[in-house]
Formats: C-alpha cells, sequence, structure tokens
C-alpha cells in the first residue's frame, strides 16, 4: 500500500487506542479520589495534592503516544 | 492551509561554534525576565505594610513552601527548597511565554545556507525561522531539566545516606537467611534493585516526554486552531494552554518532591 496512506493510518491509530488507556486510568483516579473526599471532607487538600499527582502519572502515557504521532507526522 | 511547525528547534546563528537555536535564545530572555524580576522585588522588602507584590510573590513561594514541607519536613526543605522553587519558576516562565502573541509572528530569514540543508527544493531555499520558541517545547530543555532533577535526587541520596547504602540500594548481591530460601530470596532482591536503577532512567525519559509533549502539543494546538478559525476563537485554548503550563510547571515540581522525599528516607527505614 502507499507509504503515505499508511503513515496516516498508523497515526490515527497511535492516535486511538493510545489515549484510551490514560482516560480510562484519570478517571477511575477521579472517581476513587471524589469518594475519599466524600467519606472525609477534612482531608480534602491532602487528596486533591495526591490526585494531581496520580493524574500527572497518567496522562503522561498519553503524552506518550501523542509525541510517537507528532513524530510521525512531521518527521516524515 | 499553510502550517509550518517544526520538531526540532531551529538554528538562529552560530556562535564561537555552537549553534544557538531559537528556543535557546528563548530560555535565556526568561532568565533575564526572572533575575530582573528577582532583583527589583528583593529591592524593597517590608515586614509590616507590604507592597502588593510584595504579597503577590509571597503567596506563590508560600503554597511551593507549604507543600515541600509537607512533603519533605522541615529540616531538608531548608536545604532544596531554593532549587525546587528555581524549577517550578523557570518551567512555568518557560511554558507561559510561548503564548505570548509575538511568539509565532516574528520570523528570520537566515541570509547564508547552512549546512544542513542538502536537499534542497525550491521551497526550503528561501526558509524562514521562527526567532522565539517556548524553551519547554524543545527537547533539549526538557531533557536537561530532567536530567538535573534526577541527579539532584541522587546526589540527595549519596549526601543524606551514605555512598555505601546507595550502592546497597541498587546492587543488592547479600545471602540473609541460609538454605535455598536464602539464595533465591538474594536473587530476588538483586533483580529489584536492577530495576530500581533502570527505574531511574526511565524516570528521566518520563519527566521530560511529559513535559515537552504538554507543552509542544499545547504550540501544536494553537497553531492548527489559529489556522482554523477566527481570533476569538483561540481563547478557550489559550486559556487551557495557561493552566496547562501551571499544572506541568506544578506537577514537576510536586513529582520532584515525592522522588526526593523518598530517596532521602528510603535508607533511614531499613
Amino acid at each position: 500500500m502507499n507509504t503515505e496512506a499508511m503513515n496516516a493510518i498508523a497515526i490515527a491509530v497511535i492516535m486511538g487506542f493510545g489515549t484510551f488507556g490514560p482516560a480510562l486510568g484519570i478517571g477511575l483516579i477521579g472517581s476513587k479520589a471524589l469518594e475519599a473526599v466524600g467519606r472525609n471532607p477534612e482531608a480534602t487538600d491532602k487528596i486533591q495534592t495526591l490526585m494531581i499527582l496520580a493524574i500527572a502519572f497518567a496522562e503522561a502515557i498519553g503524552i506518550f503516544a501523542l509525541v510517537v504521532a507528532l513524530i510521525l507526522k512531521f518527521v516524515a | 492551509m499553510d502550517i509550518e511547525i517544526a520538531i526540532k528547534a531551529e538554528t538562529l546563528t552560530h556562535f564561537l561554534g555552537l549553534t544557538i537555536t531559537n528556543s535557546f535564545l528563548t530560555s535565556l530572555i526568561v532568565i533575564a525576565i526572572i533575575l530582573t524580576f528577582a532583583y527589583y522585588a528583593g529591592k524593597s522588602l517590608r515586614l509590616r505594610k507590604a507592597s502588593k507584590t510584595q504579597n503577590i510573590l509571597e503567596f506563590i513561594i508560600s503554597v511551593i513552601y507549604s507543600l515541600s514541607l509537607t512533603i519533605l519536613g522541615k529540616k531538608f526543605t531548608k536545604i532544596y527548597f531554593p532549587i525546587i522553587f528555581s524549577f517550578f519558576i523557570f518551567i512555568l516562565f518557560s511554558n507561559w511565554f510561548g503564548l505570548l502573541p509575538f511568539v509565532n509572528g516574528i520570523k528570520y530569514t537566515p541570509t547564508h545556507q547552512s549546512e544542513e540543508m542538502t536537499l534542497e527544493t525550491e521551497k526550503t531555499k528561501e526558509h524562514s525561522v521562527h526567532v522565539f520558541r517556548a524553551p519547554t517545547s524543545d527537547l533539549n530543555t526538557t531533557i536537561a531539566l530532567a536530567i538535573i532533577s534526577v541527579l539532584l535526587i541522587q546526589y540527595a541520596a549519596i549526601k543524606e545516606s551514605g555512598l555505601a547504602n546507595y550502592i546497597k540500594k541498587y546492587f543488592n548481591f547479600k545471602v540473609v537467611k541460609k538454605g535455598f530460601m536464602g539464595k533465591f530470596e538474594a536473587g530476588i532482591n538483586s533483580f529489584v534493585g536492577i530495576l530500581e536503577l533502570m527505574s531511574e532512567f526511565t524516570k528521566v525519559i518520563a519527566f521530560s516526554f511529559r513535559l515537552f509533549g504538554n507543552i509542544f502539543a499545547g504550540e501544536v494546538l494553537i497553531v492548527v486552531i489559529s489556522a482554523l478559525t477566527y481570533s476569538i476563537g483561540t481563547l478557550p485554548f489559550l486559556g487551557l494552554e495557561v493552566f496547562v503550563g501551571l499544572i506541568q510547571a506544578f506537577v514537576f515540581t510536586m513529582l520532584t518532591l515525592v522522588f526526593l522525599s523518598v530517596s532521602i528516607s528510603s535508607n533511614h527505614s531499613h
């Protein structure tokens, strides 16, 4: 098949599959954090800090997929 | 729709054998801004009737200071707070610099042909280069920041618990218990030690690619959106990028703090 067509398909597939996991992960982290805040509203500050930390870890994996897609698109 | 996006930072000129890229120039400007700001802010500090600038700066510093107090504890905060706050403020200003209005507009056409352009078509002869570019949207800057952060963590571990303990964390070949279970456990411990060593290297990759990916993708997003719609339509995306820049600076700082606290205290508890 055409190289450019394969390139385009690869970019789309990378972003499609690559953001599925992190999105699910961030949703789970958020839901658990909200549940914990609901049980113990006094610890909101601590839970919020830890939640942001965990979300940054999960989001970084999605960013790895984005970087690969950008490299495929702009560096031939 | 004619969009030009470069992953690599483009070289502006050569200076004494070094290549000056546009992100390097911008990082020098960011450092100059931070130093000027710090100099003028520190000149008229007052204890009782603080000016508005002083209040704002105290608020910013106190956010990071209280965060590092909760994670590191008072004794280590006094030692490591300056570099932690330097990370935060440098990454914050670098991220936000790429959102200023003139950054994508000012271009510079190099008058001489550089040696890298060997395959020249009609288009690349008149290749104009952006003069400014957010420093953290260049992979070089983010890898440098990540290496400094990981080296700081290793330095803290060596300084607080000595070189022998530090090497024992990674290369753990001692057989403690007798018999087969002892050797099995020693094998597992050595494998875990090698994995810890590898995870230090993946920390560099994770730090640098998280920051680079977020800021570079933000730049690409702004360029694409501003090629698609009116300038009012880019306003929500600029707001998103402001927020993302702040969050990424904060996350870098907080991850450095957390790894620092883990590496300092991991040898005390054994």
